[in-house]
């Protein structure tokens, strides 16, 4: 007896389609008949020193073993309702076999297999995903528009199918002889609907993301809230108009988004109302939006402006948070401070300047 | 002529005999025949026929461990083995008998025309 070698799988997937062919024969006839055929097949291709060897056709060698046998022939053309689901699923086995068989007949059919050979697992994992989503959206009501769990319930309902499917894939888990036929239907379900599933899950969540990546929010922001005007104050606590901003690229500080494409901004007070600002008009051409503070117009009278178009004839300084803040000083604030600037056209209505928050009371700037 | 055709009705003896020499497996059995000139022997004839002999009772079977490969399942003749050997044997000495009688009178008339028609 010469040693052998471990069966090809070209070989194991003929051995699968032989048993698959005989599988209307009793279990223990099959063991009998197929017993040791990839050992002697190795042997055979052995034998013959030929690498691509080719077994031949399954079903054909199916026969020839089942009539040297004296088993009966298989397949006498019945009536169409005898085809039943395991005449189906014998029929199924049988060409998969063979057709694997084939693929295994060419360098690259082999590696092309043995590449989809390997992502089983991933497929496993996929199958679980796919019966988790459909499950958890029928029963717990949850979104499809998600690939990942949001909630304890949930992954663990993930993991239980993942994990069955993994199972299931290796081949365990499969106590009754009704199972086998249920994994099929779930992969058939689950190819089916995975293309829909996956779409559903990551086009909403990638629309999502972009949303959030893409987002750059415009214009000046304080904790994450818009600053439409800036107020500075001198060393003294009077307000200053005309100031000029730069960051330290020495970019103009501009309040609003892009200020060449707008005339005018509408900006909301923390009382819904509406303020609208235009830039500086001591810069030419309306650019001066890093000139602080900025003036502001009249709201739209939609009656007399059809067009939404503000009067800008009508700009006047913004009025101020606080007529004066504290002065850098810890002096008390002269009573008798010219307010020379005077940017307010209209009365502050703010807080006593010694009730203002002074953020930089501690004078570090 | 198809001696696929003729190896059909006489691989149980052929098989038989080869067990007869000694044991084997499988596909040993089938490399044995070839290697006897039986070159066409289809290797699942021979698994199905020695399944059939085992079946009948002709054959038993033991599985011999392997060190570089799986165990084999060795197959062995026994009495009744012997029997049905000495009987398909004696079936086709006769009938190989007959057929080569057969096969030399069917020769004979028409060397005999002949040579009827180069003497007239």
């Amino acid at each position: 007896m010469s040693t052998t070698t471990s069966p090809t799988l070209a070989i194991r997937d003929f051995a699968a389609a032989v048993r698959a062919a005989l599988s209307d024969l009793p279990s223990e006839d099959v063991e009998e008949l197929t017993d040791g055929l990839e050992a002697d097949l190795t042997e055979q291709a052995e034998d013959l020193d030929a690498p691509g060897f080719d077994p031949g056709d399954a079903v054909g060698y199916a026969d020839e073993l089942r009539a040297a046998a004296g088993l009966p022939v298989r397949g006498k053309p019945r009536l169409a309702s005898a085809w039943t689901a395991n005449e189906l699923r014998t029929r199924a086995s049988a060409q998969r076999s063979n057709l694997a068989r084939k693929a295994r007949s060419t360098v690259i059919g082999s590696h092309t297999l043995d590449f989809f050979i390997s992502l089983r697992p991933f497929w496993w994992v996929l199958r679980g995903w796919a019966v988790y989503k459909v499950i958890s959206a029928l029963v717990i009501d949850t979104s499809l528009a998600s690939t990942l769990p949001s909630s304890g319930v949930e992954w663990v309902l993930l993991l239980l199918f993942v994990t069955f499917s993994v199972q299931w894939g290796r081949g365990r888990w499969l106590p009754w002889s009704w199972l086998p036929p249920l994994r099929t239907l779930v992969s058939v379900c689950s190819i089916i609907a995975l293309p829909f599933l996956l779409v559903l899950a990551t086009a909403w969540s990638s629309s999502a993301d972009q949303y959030v990546e893409d987002y750059v929010p415009q214009g000046l922001l304080l904790d994450g809230n818009q600053v439409s005007n800036v107020f500075a104050y001198d060393s003294d606590g009077q307000p200053l108009t005309g100031v000029q901003l730069f960051d330290q690229d020495g970019k103009p500080l501009t309040t609003v988004g892009d200020p060449n494409t707008t005339p005018w901004v509408a900006t909301y007070g923390a009382d819904g109302t509406e303020v609208l600002l235009v830039p500086s008009s001591d810069v030419p051409g309306r650019t001066g939006w890093n000139v602080f503070p900025l003036n502001k117009v009249d709201s739209v009278d939609y009656n007399s402006q059809p067009s939404g178009e503000p009067d800008l004839s009508t700009a006047a300084p913004a009025v101020p948070p606080f007529a004066r803040v504290r002065p850098l000083t810890q002096q008390t604030p002269s009573p008798t401070a010219p307010p020379t600037p005077a940017p307010s056209a209209t009365p502050p209505v703010a807080p006593e300047p010694s009730a203002t928050p002074t953020p930089n009371s501690n004078g570090d700037n | 002529m198809d001696t696929t055709q003729l190896l059909k009705g006489v691989l149980d003896v052929a098989v038989l005999a080869v067990i007869q020499e000694e044991d084997g497996y499988g596909y040993d059995i089938v490399r044995r025949l070839r290697a006897a000139g039986l070159k066409e022997v289809g290797d699942a004839s021979v698994y199905g026929t020695l399944r059939r002999l085992y079946t009948a009772g002709a054959l038993s079977t033991y599985v011999v461990p392997s060190d570089g490969g799986p165990h084999r399942k060795y197959y062995g003749i026994n009495a009744e083995g012997r029997t049905m050997l000495a009987e398909q044997r004696a079936s086709w000495t006769r009938f190989a008998n007959t057929m080569s009688l057969l096969l030399t009178e069917q020769h004979q008339p028409t060397a005999t025309i002949r040579t009827i028609g180069d003497k007239s």
